[in-house]
């Protein structure tokens, strides 16, 4: 396939002169969306965190913690986006072998939160390894995957498979079952994209549905677990107190701020919900709802229009791609966000399950906010070099 | 990627991608476009906590400004059904062992005077009433959201000028009884349901667990809130409680406004009582104005509930946004309202004039019972039941006093009535010995006026041309109905005048000083002889005019109507009584016989006291009968703006000639002091120079029971240019001739407000001779020694 020769190292100096560099190639529209996104959620965090209680001092402490990492986050992504992605892709083994152990190891030794042992506490920061294991499962897969240059038989479906089983089960065993969730929908897409062919596919979707049916009729899942998978599903019955204090009432709470909000919003830092503290995890996993409620319909619709533009903006990288390596990149990383963006924003609203994940560059958090640059970083590093 | 089209499948993953953000924009929109409106007002009800503030109930002052009804607090322990029942058996004994024994030791404390129950000032933590909501019990308002209720306390510089306008420079006494055994006819509960009068406040009794738990499931208290146990607690068994939570559960002690009634038992039947609302009450009384919450108190009787609109304050709200956890981020101010204090009632009364009247029925029923004379011929002598004075002002119907005995202490139902107590004074069963409390007798009481009746029937025989002011009847003692008798078929051949002696020729004025019934026999006969010229209940109708056999019209409950008898009446009375049967229409029949009978006030003729007192209003003033009034003006609340003064109501126009008017008038006036007065004697030594006093004694006499006695009166006598300012009735059931305890009682409130002119406004000045004391106490020995009549027991 590529079979030009890519210039290694030019001096420093002709730069700017060179038509050519890979500088004059980043797509503006993508970071503008990704630097209007992440300072949307920068605020969104802040509103929903002021909060503490009546008469306390208004809390900042989430305001620079989320500036911070989107810093980071920017910092990281340029650097990403430097250094070529084939470079990158030839360190998918060790970035690869390095997230499995990182994986196993807070299984063993990590903090734990909520029933899920998933995080490293460092100092006033969590990592959370199942975050990065997304992004190096992108990259192992389409490592591997371009050693078959689209010709997969069997076996080497069973191999594709087994690289996305591994950080999966470990994600699983945490259990983080959004973050493996979300692994799944990576795999089937990075497997579509690599040619796997149609009835493997299809065979794979019917598994999988099986799969499914089978751990949430057995007693695989914790309680708890399954009440959030189908919690959406029963919302119009009776609720008891028990429910009223888990995740129904969290359902409710969120429609009711994304509903109140209607087509204007309450105004940023007036909405009812949020001012009160009453969606529970909102600067998290529900910071939808802030922007639903003090923003309505025309911030969250602007929001999810800026998300629209940021996956066609990748979807379309992956078409420029300069070979099948950035296009697997690109669909990985489309998959991720799609998939987030939807199982998150649709948790919010009642039309899908809550599980734990967070909305990329909104949701306060490290691990998530930096995964999400990173992954952006690939995309514009793919897209800088999409010329032959 | 040879294997499939990979343009194509790059596209179908586009428009998954796609698809899934329109299926979010969908939802979105649903969420925010169509159904917004719901979720914006669940939102609106959850995010707000509204505190409702209880507003101060208005006060009841008398005439001149003295105050008779306030407000107080007082220290209450409740219990939460509820949480109560949900204790299990063994914990539940427990509690009310230690509580029983806890409220037993403040009491016997408060009783040696250890510990003091009474108004207890603010917690000391309680700076202000607009702290955070933070710990206010939580209900449920009738529109769904949460409320919370405080209460705002009476300015205290309200509280103290209200104190200083009425004189009183001592310190206000602890309760009524506190200090002082009960006057006579006082029911203050079980310990003395018939107002003996001779029970000293005994040391409390015990209460036991079986004592708390039968008042914790009193089923006149709803269950879903905390049921007040003890009332009036010290402020040190407060503390205990308070701080020991864990010896107490479920227990709550609550400060809550009560009425104080500043007078005791004084006006009691006048000024009602208040508790707590009731769940029809609540239906009934609820109104957007000033909405009730559940636990809040109501009129249940009197002025408290008749001037409930006006007394009840505006409760104000203050609407707190909450956070999830209820704690409150700020205060919504555009919500805030402020609660406005319940309007001030002045009543018409004087509460000088209506101690000296209720001091009086209770001397004089205590100087009366078990006298034998001849108006009290039973064996045991009298037995009054009860009595009752109401007086009037006869210019425009104003109440002056109104008392009934036995009464009762208001202040018993302040905080919750106990059972027994509720029944010591309340119960219908308990007849003689218990003589109804609750029921007041002026207005309710209907009695037989006896000869107090006089005026009535003699303005009916000059309206029927029957009499002449200047006709003289020869009285011998005897009226002979008819001549040709025959005593076996009639019983009624002929009458005697009470007392049997005959008071020689009498014109009217004679006949109604020296009350000759036989006067009066011969005009019912006459009436009765001339029935085809004039109508077989012409007499009757003549009365009508005045009011008599209707309901007065005063703005209390309970009114009687009394009764005229007719013909007519007597027929259907008596067959409905003893069935449509020859022995019962002979008994219906009415005769010359009847016919006397009524015209002297006896057999089935009814008054009540406030009739009577109206009547003889009547005829002072000139023949305006006159609606009678218990409110004289409506302020806002320890101020004097917004007055809302009661206007003279006329409900009559008597056709009262002056030269009618002045013959009877001078009839009265002799009552009391010209030689053959019935009232004569009784009267002497009374200064009636400035204010004579004019009336009618009564006795009205019923079949194997006591004369019960009664007198009607008006002063000043409206001759020589004056006008008369009060008119009074009095009855004491079985207690005597009229001039035996009726007239008496008159002379206990004439003689001290003649002393002052007849001038009201002089009588409850800050300075008059005969200021009511607060807690209105009386020794009734040493009221019953203040006056004593003499040779009361020969004159009618």
């Amino acid at each position: 396939m590529a079979t030009v020769p890519i210039p290694r190292r030019r001096p420093i100096a002709s730069m700017r002169h060179d038509p050519s560099a890979f500088w004059h190639h980043v797509d503006a529209t993508l970071v503008a969306c990704l630097l209007g996104v992440a300072s949307l959620g920068v605020l969104m965090v802040y509103s929903a965190t002021r909060y503490i209680g009546p008469g306390e001092p208004l809390n900042n402490l989430y305001l620079t913690r989320q500036l911070f990492f989107v810093v980071v986050g920017l910092v990281v992504a340029a650097a990403v986006a430097v250094v070529d992605y084939h470079k990158i892709l030839d360190q998918a083994p060790l970035i690869y072998g390095s997230t499995v152990l990182l994986l196993v190891a807070v299984r063993l030794v990590g903090s734990r939160r909520s029933g899920t042992q998933g995080w490293f506490q460092m100092g006033p920061f969590q990592l959370q390894p199942s975050e990065f294991a997304k992004l190096a499962l992108v990259l192992g897969f389409t490592y591997l995957a371009t050693q078959f240059h689209g010709d997969i038989d069997l076996r080497r479906l069973g191999a594709l498979l087994g690289i996305s089983a591994v950080p999966i089960v470990l994600v699983l065993l945490q259990p983080d079952l959004g973050t493996a969730l979300v692994s799944v929908a990576i795999t089937f897409c990075l497997l579509v994209a690599a040619g796997v062919k149609g009835r493997y596919l299809v065979l794979l979707g019917v598994g999988a549905i099986l799969f499914a049916t089978l751990v949430l009729t057995s007693g695989m899942l914790d309680g708890y677990q399954k009440d959030r998978l189908t919690v959406f599903a029963n919302q119009e019955n009776e609720r008891t107190l028990a429910e009223e204090r888990g995740d129904a009432y969290n359902l409710e709470q969120s429609k009711l701020a994304i509903g109140s909000g209607g087509v204007r919003g309450t105004g940023l830092f007036n909405g009812p919900q949020t001012r009160s503290n009453r969606v529970p995890e909102q600067h998290t996993d529900f910071i939808f709802t802030v922007v639903g409620e003090e923003l309505g319909l025309i911030g969250a619709g602007a929001l999810l229009a800026a998300y629209s533009v940021i996956v066609w903006r990748v979807w379309r990288t992956a078409q420029l791609a300069r070979d099948d390596a950035g296009t697997m990149i690109c669909l990985g990383v489309l998959a991720m966000f799609v998939f987030q963006i939807f199982q998150n924003v649709g948790m919010t609203m009642g039309i899908m399950p809550i599980t734990g994940i967070p909305l990329p560059f909104l949701s306060y958090g490290g691990s998530s906010t930096l995964m999400a640059f990173v992954a952006m970083g690939l995309v514009l590093n793919v897209h800088m070099r999409r010329f032959r | 990627m040879t294997s499939a089209n990979p343009r194509a499948r790059h596209h179908v993953l586009g428009i998954v991608a796609l698809s899934l953000f329109a299926a979010l924009f969908t939802r979105l929109w649903y969420l925010q476009v169509l159904t917004t409106d719901e979720a914006t007002a669940a939102v609106d009800s959850a995010r707000t906590q509204t505190v409702i503030k209880e507003a101060p109930r208005g006060r009841i002052l008398d005439r001149s400004g003295k105050v008779l009804v306030e407000n107080r607090r007082i220290i209450q322990i409740q219990v939460d059904y509820q949480d109560f029942i949900d204790l299990t058996g063994p914990k539940q004994t427990e509690l009310l062992r230690l509580l029983a024994d806890q409220i037993f030791q403040d009491e016997l404390r408060i009783y040696g005077g250890e510990r003091v129950a009474d108004d207890p000032g603010p917690r000391p933590e309680e700076t202000t009433t607009t702290t955070a909501p933070d710990d206010l019990t939580e209900g449920t308002g009738p529109d769904g959201t949460t409320t919370t209720s405080t209460t705002t306390t009476v300015p205290e510089e309200d509280a103290n000028s209200a104190l200083d306008e009425s004189g009183a420079t001592t310190t206000q006494p602890d309760g009524p009884f506190t200090e002082h055994p009960p006057p006579a006819g006082v029911a203050t509960g079980a310990q003395n349901p018939d107002g003996s009068g001779k029970a000293d406040p005994p040391p409390p009794e015990p209460i036991d667990e079986d004592e708390l738990r039968s008042r914790i499931e009193d089923e006149r208290y709803s269950k879903f809130k905390p049921v007040p146990v003890a009332t009036g607690i010290s402020e040190e068994l407060e503390l205990y409680i308070t701080e020991h939570p864990e010896m107490f559960p479920t227990v709550v002690v609550e400060r809550v406004t009560a009425r104080r009634y500043l007078y005791g038992a004084l006006l009691a039947h006048v000024l009602g009582y208040v508790g707590s609302i009731t769940e029809d009450e609540l239906d009934e009384a609820q109104n957007p104005d000033k909405p009730y919450e559940n636990d809040d108190d109501i009129g249940k009787a009197g002025i408290e509930q008749l001037m409930e609109m006006e007394l009840r304050g505006t409760p104000g709200q203050e609407v707190y946004e909450v956070d999830a956890r209820n704690r409150p981020i700020r205060e919504i101010t555009e919500q805030r309202r402020e609660p406005v204090p319940g309007r001030d009632v002045y009543l018409t009364v004087d509460i000088n004039m209506q101690y000296l009247m209720e001091k009086g029925l209770a001397a004089e029923i205590e100087r009366r019972r078990g006298v034998q004379d001849n108006g009290c011929f039973l064996p045991g002598g009298c037995n009054p039941l009860g009595a009752a004075s109401v007086a009037i002002d006869p210019r425009n119907g104003q109440v002056l006093a109104m008392a009934s005995y036995p009464t009762y202490d208001p202040n018993l139902f302040v905080g919750g009535i106990s059972r027994a107590d509720y029944e010591a004074i309340s119960a219908d069963d308990r007849g003689d010995e218990h003589n109804y409390p609750l029921l007041n007798r002026a207005i309710g009481g209907q009695y037989a006026p006896g000869s107090t009746f006089k005026l009535f029937s003699a303005f009916a025989g000059l309206a029927n041309g029957l009499i002449t002011p200047d006709y003289v009847y020869n009285d011998t003692g005897t009226y002979l109905y008819s001549a040709t008798c025959n005593t076996d078929v009639e019983n009624n051949c002929s009458a005697r005048n009470a007392g049997g002696t005959g008071n020689g020729a009498v014109d009217l004025t004679a006949a109604i000083t020296r009350s000759s019934d036989t006067y009066f026999y011969k005009l019912g006969d006459d009436s009765w002889r001339a029935r085809d010229r004039i109508g077989r209940d012409a007499m009757q109708r003549s009365l009508e005019t005045w009011g008599l056999g209707h309901k007065p019209g005063i703005d209390l409950p309970g009114e009687a109507t009394g009764r005229i008898p007719t013909p007519d009446w007597l027929m259907d009375f008596s067959i409905a009584l003893n069935g449509d049967n020859d022995e019962a229409r002979v008994a219906g029949t009415w005769t010359a016989g009847v016919s006397g009978n009524t015209m002297v006030g006896q057999g089935d003729v009814l008054v009540s006291p406030l009739q009577l007192a109206q009547g003889y209003a009547t005829l002072a003033n000139g023949g305006t009968v006159w609606k009678p009034q218990l409110v004289l003006q409506v302020n806002d609340y320890a101020t004097e703006a917004n007055v809302e003064v009661t206007e003279a109501e006329a409900t009559g126009l008597v056709d009262l000639r002056p030269e009618w008017r002045e013959p009877m008038v001078a009839g009265f006036d002799g009552v009391t002091k010209a030689s053959g007065g019935t009232a004569t004697r009784a009267f002497a030594g009374f200064d009636q120079s400035q204010c004579p006093v004019a009336g009618k004694t009564g006795t009205a006499q019923v079949t194997g029971k006591n004369d019960s006695s009664l007198f009607a009166a008006f002063a000043p006598t409206p001759t020589e240019g004056r006008e008369s300012v009060i008119a009074m009735a009095t009855v004491f059931q079985e207690s005597g001739f009229g001039a035996a305890a009726a007239v008496p009682l008159t002379r206990r409130v004439l003689e001290p407000f003649a002393s002052v002119g007849c001038d009201i406004e002089r009588f409850g000045a800050a300075d008059s001779p005969f200021t009511a004391p607060l807690g209105g106490w009386f020794d009734v020995d040493d009221a019953v020694a203040e006056y004593v009549p003499q040779g009361t027991d020969t004159v009618l």
